[in-house]
C-alpha cells in the first residue's frame, strides 16, 4: 500500500528524513513512533503530497506520489495534526465539501455522509456549526471528512494528541473498526499504549528509521530479552558487579542508580535461582523484582543509541 | 504601564520583521518607493496634447490670419497640430475628439482675416470636457496663443467643452463638472480596492488559520481551487459592486452615462475579473495575511497616481510611461472615460478591453503557477 525507496527530505542543509525504505502491507495498522522533531510529521506529508522529497520514490496503492500525484491522491484520506475544516460550515456542509471535491458520485453522497456521520456518532450533531464544537468532536468530524470518499488507505497525523485517555479509547476503537472494513492505516503517535494496538511500529529518530517491528517483536529486539531489576546495599555493589560478570544466565547488566538491571532470556528462572546464588557469594540482596518490559523502555533505549552514535560520529 | 513589557514586545516584532525578509520590502521599503515613482511622475509638464486645426479663412489679399495662428499653434511645445485645411467638417472634428485621437479642436472661420481687420473676429474652440488636466492645457495654450493677435484688434474665443453637460459659454468663467471628470476613475479604484483586498486575504488567510492541509491533500488542482475563489468573488462581490456604483453613480451624483451600458458594464466585470486574479496572486505569494493586506494596498496606490485618471500619462516623464501602460487601471479608466463620457463605441475601446483581458490571464497563470510550487 505504501512502499518508499530511500525517500529522503533536505531543508537547507538540513536533512529532515534520511533515506526511509518503508513497505505498508495492504490491511495493517502501521504505527509510526518517534520524539517530537524526529520527522514523523515531516514523512507522512510526504507521503499525502503535501511535500516533494528531494531524493527517493514513494508509491502510493501503485501509484507514483510525485509524477501521478493527483491518482494517488484520491486513494487516501488525511486527518490533519490541526483541525483543517472550515469552522464556519455546519457539520454536514464540510463533509459535502469534500464528498464533492472527491468526486464521491452524486446519487451515493447522501447515504455515504450519513454513514461516516454513524461511524462516528455524529448524526445527530450534523447541523451544528463546526468552529462551536469541543476539540474531540471536531476530531471526529476530521476523521469523518477524512473517510467519506472511501479511500483504501487512512492517514492520520497524531490523532489523539490533547485528548483525553477515555477518548483516546474511543478513537481507537473507531480506527479498529475502519481497519475493520478493509482499510489500511498509517498513524503517527508518541503514546505508547496506542502503538502496543498497531500491527507494526516503525521507530524514527532524528531523520532516520531505526526499525520496524511488531511490538513485541520491537521488544525483543531492542532490550534483547526480559529483565529483572536487583537492588543491593551499597557497600556490596563493588561485589555484585563483580559476581553478576561471571554469572552464566545473564546476558547483560545495565546499572542504574541503586539497582542492577539484568537482561535475561528466561526472568522466571533468574528469579527462582538469583537469591540462592547471591547468597553463596556472600551477597544479601534487597529486592528482587520482575520487570514488565514495556514500549517506553524500547523507545527510552533507542533513542538513547541513537544519540550515542550521534555524538561519536 | 510596564516599560519593559512594551520594550520587549517591540522588540519581538523587530525580530519578527528580520525574520520575514519579505516583510522588510513591502513594510520598510514599498512607501518610499512609490513617493520617490510617483513624485517622478508629477515632476513633468504636459506636452504635445494632439489638436485639429480647422482653417476655413480666405484670406485678405495677401494676407491670412488664419494661417498665422495655425503656424502658431504648431509652434507650441504644448500642442501637437493636425492642420486639415477647409476640407473637414467640424461634426467630423468632434467625432475625432469622442474616439480619443484628438484633445481639442480650433476652427478658423473663412472671414477670419477679414473680420480682423475690422476688429471683431472670432475663433471656434472644441477641448475634450472628459479629461480635466488635459482639457484646461490645451484650451489656455490655445487662449494664449490666439490672443497674441489681439494687438490686431481682439480676438474672441469661445472655449466649448465637449461632453460635459455643466460648461459655462463665456471665456472667462469656464465652469467644468469636476465630477464627471472623476467618475470614470474613482469607480475602477473602489471596485479594485474591494476584490483585489478582498481576494488578497482568501489563500494566505486559509493557510495561517490551518484550514487548507485536508483540502490540499485532496485531487484539488491548483487551477481548480483558484478559478473557484476567483469566481465567488468576481460573481458575488464584483457584480454586487459594479451595479451598485454604477446605480449610486447615475441616480445621487447625477452623472448621466451618455454611452452604451451594457458596454460599461462589461467592461468594469472585466477589470473585476482582473482585480480579483490580481489579489489571489498577492494571497498566494504572501506568507501572512498583513503582508497580504500591505501588498494591495501599496500596489492600489500606486496604480491610482500613476493610470492617468488623477494625472495625464502624456504629462509623465517619458521612461514612466511604460510603467503607466503595465496597469490595468490605466485601460479602464481610458475606456470607462469614452464610454461613460464621452459616448464612445466599442471600436474606440476595443483595445482597452484587450489590455485588461490580457491582464487578467496573466493574473490567473501566475498565480496558479506560484501557487503549485508554494504547497511545498
Amino acid at each position: 500500500m505504501i512502499l518508499t525507496k530511500d525517500m529522503t527530505i533536505q531543508f537547507g542543509k538540513f536533512v529532515a528524513v534520511d533515506h526511509v525504505n518503508l513497505d505498508v502491507k495492504r490491511g495493517q495498522i502501521f504505527g509510526f513512533l518517534g520524539p517530537n522533531g524526529a520527522g514523523k510529521t515531516t514523512t507522512e506529508r510526504m507521503l499525502c503530497g503535501l511535500l516533494t522529497p528531494t531524493y527517493g520514490t514513494i508509491q502510493i496503492a501503485g501509484y507514483d506520489m510525485v509524477n501521478q500525484a493527483e491518482a494517488a491522491k484520491t486513494h487516501i484520506g488525511y486527518m490533519p495534526q490541526k483541525f483543517s475544516l472550515y469552522d464556519d460550515l455546519k457539520i454536514w456542509e464540510n463533509l459535502e465539501f469534500f464528498a464533492g471535491i472527491y468526486q464521491v458520485p452524486k446519487k451515493d453522497r447522501k447515504e455515504r455522509i450519513e454513514a461516516k456521520l454513524e461511524l462516528m456518532q455524529l448524526l445527530e450533531y450534523k447541523n451544528r456549526i463546526t468552529g462551536n464544537l469541543s476539540g474531540g468532536m471536531k476530531q471526529r468530524v476530521s476523521l469523518a471528512t477524512a473517510l467519506v470518499h472511501e479511500p483504501p488507505l487512512l492517514f492520520l497525523d497524531e490523532p489523539t494528541a490533547g485528548v483525553d485517555p477515555a477518548l483516546r479509547a474511543v478513537f481507537w476503537n473507531y480506527f479498529r473498526k475502519i481497519k475493520q472494513s478493509g482499510v489500511t492505516i498509517f498513524v503517527n503517535t508518541h503514546y505508547m499504549d496506542e502503538a502496543i494496538q498497531c500491527d507494526r511500529l516503525g521507530l524514527m529518530n532524528r531523520g532516520r528509521l531505526l526499525m520496524v517491528d511488531t511490538p513485541e517483536g520491537l521488544k525483543e529486539r531492542v532490550i534483547g530479552g526480559q529483565a529483572v531489576d536487583l537492588w543491593v546495599s551499597p557497600s556490596d555493589s563493588a561485589k555484585t558487579s563483580e559476581f553478576l560478570k561471571n554469572y552464566p544466565l545473564v546476558k547483560r547488566v545495565e546499572p542504574t542508580g541503586d539497582k542492577f538491571r539484568l537482561i535475561v532470556t528466561d526472568s522466571d528462572e533468574v528469579v527462582l535461582e538469583l537469591p540462592e546464588m547471591l547468597d553463596k557469594a556472600g551477597i544479601r540482596p534487597l529486592r528482587i523484582r520482575l520487570v514488565d518490559i514495556t514500549l517506553d523502555d524500547v523507545f527510552v533505549k533507542l533513542i538513547d543509541t541513537g544519540r550515542d552514535t550521534r555524538d561519536i560520529e | 504601564m510596564n516599560v519593559e513589557r512594551i520594550y520587549l514586545v517591540i522588540k519581538k516584532e523587530v525580530n519578527l520583521l528580520f525574520r520575514r525578509k519579505s516583510l522588510i520590502i513591502t513594510a520598510l521599503l514599498l512607501p518610499c518607493i512609490i513617493t520617490l515613482v510617483v513624485g517622478f511622475a508629477f515632476t513633468g509638464n504636459i506636452k504635445n496634447v494632439p489638436i485639429i486645426v480647422i482653417n476655413e479663412d480666405k484670406g485678405h489679399g495677401d494676407l491670412n490670419y488664419g494661417l498665422v495662428i495655425t503656424n502658431q499653434l504648431m509652434r507650441s511645445d504644448e500642442l501637437d497640430v493636425k492642420y486639415f485645411g477647409n476640407w473637414l467638417p467640424i461634426q467630423s472634428g468632434i467625432d475625432l475628439i469622442r474616439n480619443g485621437k484628438y484633445s481639442a479642436m480650433v476652427f478658423i472661420p473663412q472671414d477670419f482675416t477679414d473680420r480682423l481687420l475690422l476688429g471683431k473676429a472670432y475663433v471656434l474652440v472644441y477641448v475634450d470636457g472628459s479629461d480635466p488636466v488635459v482639457g484646461y492645457t490645451s484650451s489656455s495654450a490655445i487662449v494664449t496663443v490666439v490672443s497674441q493677435l489681439g494687438s490686431k484688434g481682439g480676438v474672441f474665443v469661445q472655449p466649448d467643452f465637449l461632453f460635459n453637460t455643466n460648461v459655462g459659454v463665456a471665456s472667462s468663467s469656464i465652469q467644468l463638472n469636476q465630477l464627471r471628470f472623476v467618475i470614470p476613475g474613482q469607480v475602477g479604484v473602489t471596485i479594485a480596492a474591494s476584490l483585489t483586498s478582498l481576494a488578497a486575504s482568501t489563500i494566505v488567510a486559509e493557510r495561517e488559520r490551518g484550514s487548507f492541509e485536508q483540502l490540499l491533500v485532496s485531487p484539488i488542482t491548483p487551477a481548480e481551487l483558484l478559478m473557484g475563489k476567483i469566481l465567488y468573488h468576481v460573481l458575488l462581490v464584483g457584480i454586487v459592486n459594479i451595479v451598485s456604483c454604477l446605480f449610486v453613480v447615475t441616480v445621487f451624483l447625477d452623472v448621466r452615462i451618455v454611452g452604451n451600458l451594457m458596454l460599461v458594464f462589461l467592461m468594469l466585470f472585466m477589470y473585476a475579473i482582473a482585480s480579483t486574479g490580481f489579489g489571489v496572486l498577492i494571497s498566494v505569494i504572501s506568507k501572512s495575511q498583513i503582508e497580504a493586506a500591505e501588498i494591495a494596498i501599496f500596489s492600489l496606490t500606486f496604480q491610482v497616481w500613476l493610470s492617468g485618471i488623477v494625472y495625464p500619462i502624456r504629462a509623465m516623464p517619458q521612461i514612466l510611461r511604460p510603467v503607466a501602460y503595465c496597469l490595468p487601471l490605466t485601460y479602464l479608466g481610458d475606456g470607462l472615460r469614452a464610454l461613460m463620457i464621452r459616448g464612445s463605441d466599442f471600436a474606440t475601446v476595443q483595445n482597452d478591453f484587450i489590455a485588461i483581458i490580457i491582464y487578467t490571464v496573466l493574473m490567473y497563470a501566475l498565480a496558479v503557477h506560484f501557487f503549485s510550487k508554494r504547497i511545498d
